[in-house]
């Protein structure tokens, strides 16, 4: 695990929002970062003191829902992977488990922009509130999807390691001291984030198997997404005054309802549907947050 | 035979022509084309009785197959949905016929009734934005479903003949969506939990994948939808347990949550036939 010194001593002043995210932490992950957490080596005051376990417990958290590789600031030289993932080549596994990690792939790294966002709420003048208990909760739910699917994933291929393997970890740069260095566009990027995964997972259900058992689990998780993503939406319009609708509008334009799932068909989106995405844009769309592969 | 009849018993040009009807804009005025003509016995209209579908009367939702009988299921409940919006945002309104009257065509015509109480809410405005837009959607779904299924030559779903109505709650009066937009938006919050829930246990019954996206999609923005009025009354975006009732499944079998928000709830369609005609269905 990484203790990020630099946070320790510049977010002290967190500590109000930050120990509300420690109090909310899986009990179980905050006794398991306990026991590898390296003890303080100077005196410090008590704020020091939670921060530092803050930040300790925030890391190693990426790090048991695996995504050991987290690391709150890259140098400017980290680059995008190229070429970006796609589906079929860099999505291991067979069946429902090739749809699960994809959807692992794109959980871990929700999961991981949060914690990174929550990390540098002074960085980026996040200031609001509001804002900060809703990050601060869906950053919970959605370690919650990445830890359920991995262990889900892992148990599966356990039992048949033909279907396997199960995804790496991967690390990531979004940006978050370069481009991404204000409140509005960190909220922007989150509900990109969520939003993509919203369609992402509606794009994946023809790829499950016909009556697939992971079905229904899999549209529970997505239509949590879609929760999270109208309330960031409703976030940014009260804090930025953006007016963006907030749930897909009725229209005129009928959808055609039999064209392949695999493309953005220009109706889509169109009476009150949630737009579907195709995988290997999903994740054009999410390989420029992507760095590397930690294991 | 007409032409018109030829196309209504011929699936495939039935389906090529609602395509084509749809891509130009005209989907619905061909869906009420091509269902006024012909005879309903003219074409194979035998369905299923799937046990897990049955309804308060003792009726099951129609279906030639498992994915029509939950394509009628989400119909039922669209069909169901759409009406109480029609109702909670004519009421919001101020219109005094709030149960009688269609909605007008112009959405953007709405506006908060003058006598209409909006105590409790930060921004009424916005919410009362969202009632509007939400009940177009509804009437968008469910105009959808009708031409999924009319195009796939499967039987319709009738919903309730008598219509449906709002139950008495607390100060709550029988048949009124709310005396004031907050408890509107509750009452509707509430409808919009039955309907994820119902829409999210109906999937799994699904046996192939047709209308399963679709199903799924309308699902996804169930979800928004009460994720929206939610905010709007000052409640977390949910999914949060016991919205629609005391019967939440979890997903996740017996196994609890990680936290009481990390995947949505689901009801089985029979615990939904049951709930809805119970609360929402006008009787005799």
């Amino acid at each position: 695990m990484q203790i990020i010194e630099r946070d320790i001593e510049t977010h002290t002043h967190e500590i109000t929002e930050q120990n509300h995210l420690r109090e909310v932490v899986e009990p179980t992950l905050i006794h398991e970062l306990d026991k590898g957490s390296e003890p303080p080596t100077e005196q410090r005051n008590d704020e020091n003191v939670r921060a530092d376990t803050f930040a300790v417990q925030t890391a190693s958290a990426a790090a048991l829902i695996g995504m050991a590789g987290v690391v709150l600031a890259l140098p400017q030289a980290a680059r995008a992977i190229s070429p970006a993932l796609t589906f079929s080549a860099s999505i291991p596994g067979k069946g429902d488990v090739q749809v699960l990690n994809y959807a692992l792939v794109l959980e871990e790294l929700e999961a991981a922009l949060y914690v990174q966002v929550l990390l540098r709420l002074s960085d980026l003048g996040i200031t609001s509130g509001q804002i900060v208990q809703i990050l601060q909760e869906f950053s919970v739910v959605e370690a919650d999807h990445a830890t359920f699917l991995r262990t889900t994933l892992n148990s599966v291929v356990a039992q048949n390691a033909s279907l396997g393997p199960v995804v790496g970890t991967f690390t990531y740069n979004f940006g978050l001291t370069t481009s991404v260095t204000d409140a509005r566009s960190a909220l922007e990027l989150i509900l990109m984030v969520e939003a993509t995964g919203v369609r992402a997972y509606l794009g994946a259900i023809p790829l499950l198997s016909a009556q697939s058992p992971y079905l229904q689990v899999a549209a529970a998780i997505q239509e949590t997404e879609a929760r999270h993503t109208t309330t960031l939406t409703i976030a940014r319009n009260v804090n930025f005054s953006t007016g963006s609708d907030v749930a897909p509008l009725y229209t005129e334009r009928t959808p055609v309802y039999d064209a392949p799932y695999d493309t953005l068909h220009p109706n889509q989106g169109t009476k009150g549907l949630d737009v579907y995405l195709h995988p290997d844009t999903v994740l054009a769309a999410v390989s420029p947050f992507i760095v590397g592969q930690s294991s | 035979m007409n032409e018109l009849e030829k196309l209504r018993r011929d699936p495939v040009s039935r389906r090529a022509f609602l395509a084509r009807a749809a891509a130009a804009g005209i989907g619905a005025a061909a869906l009420a084309l091509i269902e006024g003509c012909g005879s309903s016995d003219s074409i194979n209209q035998t369905s299923i009785k799937d046990p897990n579908f049955r309804q308060a009367d003792g009726t099951y939702i129609v279906g030639r197959n498992i994915n029509e009988v939950v394509l009628n299921y989400v119909l039922t409940l669209k069909t169901m949905e759409a009406d109480l919006y029609r109702q909670a945002v004519n009421r919001a309104a101020g219109v005094s016929s709030y149960r009688d009257n269609s909605l007008i065509i112009d959405p953007s015509k709405f506006q908060i009734g003058s006598k209409i109480s909006t105590a409790g809410l930060d921004n009424p405005a916005a919410a009362f934005h969202y009632l509007v837009q939400f009940a177009y959607a509804e009437l968008t779904h469910r105009d959808y479903l009708r031409l999924m299924l009319v195009a796939l030559n499967a039987p319709l779903a009738n919903g309730n003949q008598r219509g449906y109505t709002f139950p008495a709650s607390g100060a709550n009066a029988l048949n009124d969506p709310g005396p004031d937009l907050k408890t509107i938006l509750t009452n509707v919050l509430k409808v919009e939990e039955t309907g994820v829930r119902g829409l999210l246990g109906a999937l799994p019954f699904m046996k192939t994948s047709l209308g399963m996206q679709d199903v799924a999609a309308i699902n996804s923005t169930e979800a928004r939808h009460a994720a929206a009025l939610s905010y709007s009354i000052g409640l977390p975006a949910g999914p949060a347990p016991g919205r629609s009732g005391s019967l939440d499944q979890l997903v996740t079998g017996s196994t609890p949550y990680p936290h009481p928000n990390t995947f949505e709830y689901y009801l089985v369609p029979n615990t939904v036939m049951t709930a809805i005609d119970s609360a929402y269905y006008v009787k005799a």
